[in-house]
């Protein structure tokens, strides 16, 4: 049973991984002259998500059959490299915490790929785009089924190299190609934290191993300075990867890239991965509460912000990209008081919900012929009956209207928030949350209520085929029903998915009166109904396109945050590399370079004088040699 | 016995296949295509005798059959396959060469053969008299290949510079001889290597005037300072697949009989490590301050070579005379070979009739019309300015290594500097490849033959380098 399990762990990563090479292969071969069909490529590449999925299963059922203590499989596959102290190998680590992440990141990922049938039909690059795809769910699996930092870290650049290369996918645009320049730059920033960290990491207690087992079995070997250190430095990289103050910048514009890619990458899966690795290195986190709190704070503060920024948007996508981030707040406000199963909760339910919503504002674009402004669309409730269900379930887990998923997952971190003595992030959250429920719905009745804006796109749209319908529909169970996987026991759940985590996160668990948590519930439920009314008052009637004024507009324009970055650090940045460019390389550097150069050509030249041409001065050259060695052999004979 | 006939079989091959087209070719019974087909196929067959050689034992000194003239080790063997490999090679690219230039006869190949036929005895000689001879034979034989083109103005000039010089030589070697048997009444190495082992060095005038000549000799045939000013117009004088063969099999024999000379005995290679390693170091930058003011590519390749022969210098130096395995050597020799073969023969299908491409400029775009054939000279040339991961690079590599180890830090340091400064000119021929436009299509009536030899060498650039040595 086990040895099945390590078979399949081996495997999970791989399935996707070879679907890319076969696909990238194909497509190389083929790009310039007969291509293969389209149906072949879109059949490759779904069969290894797919079967990753199935194998995911089958080591969540066999890790579920585990004592709940040795619910942890590691399989080693071969030793990457070593030096010194410091050995890695290519090992991975199922336990209870990524085995869940295994399970919805290749479920949600063959929903997407499958939707991305029907959604890129008629590409140019129609293989290019499942190479990509298929490579980026590999280094996805890779990242959460790595048994340390480095294979993590493996995973972590994959993926981020997939998230640039699928924004820019559009490459024909340069604003599209400046966007995945964005986020691979400001994930660069990211990165270097994630390696500092992991280096000080090695530094501090590295030495006994370099894998999670033994890095939680020394961890207390770190001093408290350290431990503080490194927690912070990983957070950093976090707040790359997953968006968060103050690197959040380049989520919205990651956008441009092909609406499934924003669904899986930069809404249900590699965003996240930030939170996951505050989860994995929980044993890290509880030693330095503290690195905890400014966790929690960052996190709480960043869904304040784009929370903001999403009620001004008018962009379908920019709305769910700007609820991603303030959903990826939560999360990380949840991590951050130490609620860790509640994190990761929240990452289960919000990959549902907001892959739900993308994919199905992918459907709405589509039908509306790649049209975003949601100011130009408007009643297509009529015209996409199943696009509009679905979405509205999508949404009301998002805004947290119970029994939806969402409503679980954020009430757990906002009761654990309060619970754990955290009030002010408490009030936060609910005041977000009603945010929250105010932009979704002025999305939803903007896009599907009212009368529509432009008649013409109006009359040509419709419902997408059913190879996008259909994972619509199984998003929309999902989200409608993923929260009741951990029920509190306030409704007679067991909370099966946070005890099911148990053994890999350290949780603080907060106890509160039943009254508390009561209060905590029908304080969520209230801002959703406020959130909702209002929303519901201004849209729901049909509304015209907003002139925005003072706040609005300061909002509308995200604080001018970009222009602020552009100016602080891009162009003081872009000077300096200028004037290097301009005034330093061709001046200083090069000036002895050119000088040695200028001397050795000379040199040469006057030395070519000597290859005279005439044999006899060649005679007498060697004339010359012979008779200065044989001096030289005379001397030491003597 | 049967073990001698094994060893020699090669030697017998390339021998009565030479003395075959020979006759052939007086009655004019050969096409000249066919002549090089039965060439590759000579050269074919005594490779893989010698490869057979090579696998099959340990070495034994002929001493039953040819009174210790001969003798044959693990460095004879894989220098002898080297320059069977050489052989074959020309005689490829020879073919598609003589398409375009018209003047080639049956007897080219037959000559290719005997030169050949004696380097192979100059690695193997065990005996003064024996390496002079088959010297000789090589010698003369190249003699006739460089001035092959007899309408040709430069190649005459060639041959007579090559020929008065090599004569001068020739000389030197056979006055070594004479004094070495005037002191020792022999001419077998064996006595030498005994003689000094008693004796040293040193306290016997007539070994020290010697071998003073015959190194001498030796240091002229592979062309290092100040012995090395024939070689760029003798290389420029003769035809592109003769100038490949020189500067590869002609190198890596003289070097197989250099080494076995100079690692007789530690005392004599002790009091040549000196000069040996001021004339490397004069070798190699010598050689890279001709190679900066050419702007004929022939030319420079000749000059390169000079800068080649300062390296194998170093590994000369390098090598302890006690445990005497040539590794270092022989390597240099094969990664070396592999790469200027591959330049020739590249240019052979290259240059045009009557060789008309031979400046730098003339090959300014030729990434644009021909890709592959430039992308195959770039890797020859990466691999000779020694960039990983070619065999130039592994075969510098190793040299160095082995200086280093050899406590010769300051060669160690010179042969990097050397090689940076080389990039000079390799660089330029790639520059000028892929950095300008093409001005004409670079179009010849080719044959198949040298660009599959180009392919096949550009690949052995990689193989090589992946072969492992022991220093």
């Amino acid at each position: 049973m086990e040895q099945t399990a390590h078979f399949y762990l081996g495997l999970i990563p791989l399935m996707p991984l070879i679907g890319a090479v076969l696909i990238g292969l194909m497509h190389v071969t083929t790009c310039r002259g007969h291509r293969f069909p389209d149906k072949l490529y879109a059949v490759l590449a779904c069969i290894g998500p797919v079967l990753a999925c199935i194998m995911a299963f089958q080591v969540f059922t066999i890790l579920k059959t585990l004592p709940v203590e040795h619910r942890i499989l590691v399989h080693k596959v071969f030793t990457w490299f070593s030096v010194g102290e410091l050995n890695i190998s290519m090992g991975f680590m199922a336990d209870p915490l990524s085995s869940l992440m295994i399970l919805f990141v290749t479920f949600i990922g063959s929903l997407i790929h499958i939707y991305s049938i029907g959604y890129m039909a008629d590409d140019k690059t129609y293989a290019k785009f499942f190479g990509y795809m298929n490579l980026f769910l590999g280094s996805m699996l890779i990242l959460v089924l790595g048994d340390g930092p480095v294979v993590m870290f493996v995973g972590w650049e994959g993926v981020g190299l997939c998230s640039y290369l699928l924004i820019s996918y559009y490459n024909e645009d340069s604003s599209n190609v400046l966007a995945g320049n964005k986020a691979f730059i400001v994930n660069r920033i990211g990165d270097l934290g994630f390696v500092l960290g992991m280096a000080f990491l090695f530094w501090a207690i590295g030495a006994q191993g370099f894998d999670y087992i033994s890095l939680k079995a020394n961890a207390h070997l770190l001093p408290q300075a350290t431990a503080m250190l490194v927690c912070l430095l990983l957070f950093v990289g976090a707040t790359g990867k997953s968006a968060q103050i103050p690197l959040y910048v380049w989520l919205p514009d990651a956008m441009a890239g092909p609406t499934p890619v924003s669904a899986l990458i930069h809404a249900a899966t590699m965003v996240t991965a930030g939170v996951y690795m505050v989860a994995r290195f929980s044993f890290l986190y509880v030693t330095v509460p503290d690195a905890g709190e400014i966790v929690a704070w960052i996190g709480i503060l960043t869904a304040l912000v784009s929370a903001i920024y999403g009620m001004f948007q008018d962009d379908i996508k920019k709305v769910l990209a700007y609820s991603t981030v303030s959903q990826l707040g939560y999360m990380f406000a949840g991590v951050g008081v130490a609620a860790y199963s509640a994190g990761i909760f929240h990452v289960f339910t919000h990959a549902f919900f907001k892959a739900l919503l993308f994919l199905g504002a992918g459907s709405v674009i589509y039908a509306m012929h790649h049209e975003q402004n949601i100011w130009k669309m408007g009643g297509l409730k009529k015209k996409l009956p199943v696009t509009y269900l679905t979405m509205l379930v999508g949404a009301l887990a998002l805004s947290g209207c119970p029994p939806f998923s969402g409503f679980f997952s954020k009430d757990e971190i906002l009761f654990s928030a309060f619970a754990s003595g955290h009030k002010a992030i408490w009030a936060i959250g609910v005041l977000v949350a009603g945010m929250t429920a105010y932009y979704t719905f002025r999305m939803i009745f903007v896009v599907f209520h009212g009368e529509p804006h432009s008649k013409s796109s109006y009359d040509h749209a419709h419902e997408p085929p059913p190879v996008m319908t259909v994972p619509l529909v199984l998003l929309a169970i999902g989200a409608l029903l993923a929260g009741f996987f951990n029920l509190p026991e306030l409704f007679g759940g067991h909370q099966m998915v946070s005890s099911w985590l148990e053994p890999s996160v350290l949780d603080h668990h907060a106890h509160a009166e039943a009254s508390t948590e009561w209060m905590v519930m029908g304080s969520s439920v209230l801002a959703f109904v406020i959130g909702f009314s209002i929303a519901y008052v201004k849209f729901a009637k049909g509304a015209q396109l907003p002139v925005f004024t003072g706040f609005a507009k300061f909002a509308y324009n995200k604080f001018y945050i970009d222009e602020l970055y552009d100016m602080l650090f891009v162009q003081p940045y872009k000077s300096i590399g200028a004037i290097i460019w301009k005034d330093f390389d061709p001046n200083v550097t090069d000036g002895p370079r050119k000088a040695i150069s200028w001397l050795y050509g000379a040199i040469g030249d006057a030395f070519r004088l000597v290859q005279t041409g005439y044999v006899r001065v060649y005679a007498i050259y060697m004339v010359i040699g012979l008779s200065l060695i044989s001096l030289l052999i005379s001397q030491t004979l003597n | 016995m049967n073990h001698d006939f094994l060893l020699l079989l090669p030697v017998i091959i390339v021998g009565a296949g030479a003395v075959l087209l020979m006759l052939r070719a007086a009655f004019g019974k050969l096409a000249l295509d066919s002549a090089s087909v039965v060439c590759m196929c000579i050269f074919g067959l005594a490779f893989a005798a010698q490869a057979c050689s090579a696998l099959a034992g340990p070495e034994v000194p002929f001493k039953a059959a040819f009174n210790g003239m001969l003798m044959v080790t693990d460095f004879t063997r894989v220098a002898g396959l080297i320059i069977l490999g050489c052989g074959f090679f020309t005689a490829m690219s020879s073919r598609s060469y003589f398409k375009e230039n018209r003047f080639g006869l049956e007897e080219y190949y037959s000559l290719i053969t005997f030169a050949a036929f004696g380097m192979l005895l100059l690695t193997m000689s065990h005996e003064l008299m024996t390496a002079f001879i088959s010297l000789e034979i090589m010698s003369l034989s190249i003699y006739i290949l460089v001035g092959f083109n007899r309408r040709c103005v430069t190649c005459a000039e060639a041959v007579l510079k090559y020929l008065m010089l090599g004569a001068f030589t020739g000389g030197f070697f056979a006055m070594g001889t004479a004094l070495i048997y005037g002191g020792l009444k022999s001419t077998k190495f064996e006595v030498i290597a005994s003689a000094v082992a008693t004796h040293g060095f040193l306290h016997t005038p007539a070994l020290v005037g010697g071998a003073f000549f015959i190194i001498f000799a030796f240091l002229f045939k592979v062309a290092a300072f100040p012995f090395h000013a024939w070689v760029v117009d003798v290389y420029d004088g003769s035809s592109i697949p003769v100038t490949g063969f020189m500067a590869t099999a002609l190198k890596t024999a003289v070097f197989a009989i250099f080494a076995n000379f100079l690692m007789l005995d530690p005392g004599l290679k002790g009091a040549w490590v000196t000069y040996l390693f001021y004339i490397s170091i004069l070798t190699m930058f010598g050689g890279n301050l001709i190679a900066i003011g050419q702007g004929s590519i022939k030319r420079m390749l000749a000059a390169s070579g000079i800068v080649h022969t300062g390296y194998l210098l170093i590994a000369l130096v390098a090598v302890s005379a006690d445990r005497f395995t040539g590794s270092v050597i022989l390597y240099y020799l094969a990664a070396y070979s592999v790469s200027t073969l591959g330049i020739f023969a590249a240019l052979s299908y290259l240059s045009g009739a009557g060789e008309v491409r031979s400046q730098f400029e003339d090959f300014k775009g030729l990434a644009r019309t021909r890709p592959y054939s430039a992308a195959a000279i770039t890797i020859f040339l990466l691999s000779m300015a020694g960039i990983p991961p070619t065999a130039g690079f592994m075969g510098k590599f190793y040299v160095i290594t082995s200086a280093i180890q050899a406590g010769q830090v300051t060669l160690a340091v010179l042969g990097i500097v050397s090689s940076i400064l080389s990039m000079w000119y390799y660089l330029r021929l790639i520059i000028n490849m892929y950095f300008h436009d093409a001005h004409e299509s670079f179009e010849s009536e080719c044959t198949v033959f040298a660009p599959a030899c180009t392919l096949i060498l550009a690949v052995a650039v990689f193989a090589i380098s992946l072969y492992p040595i022991t220093l």
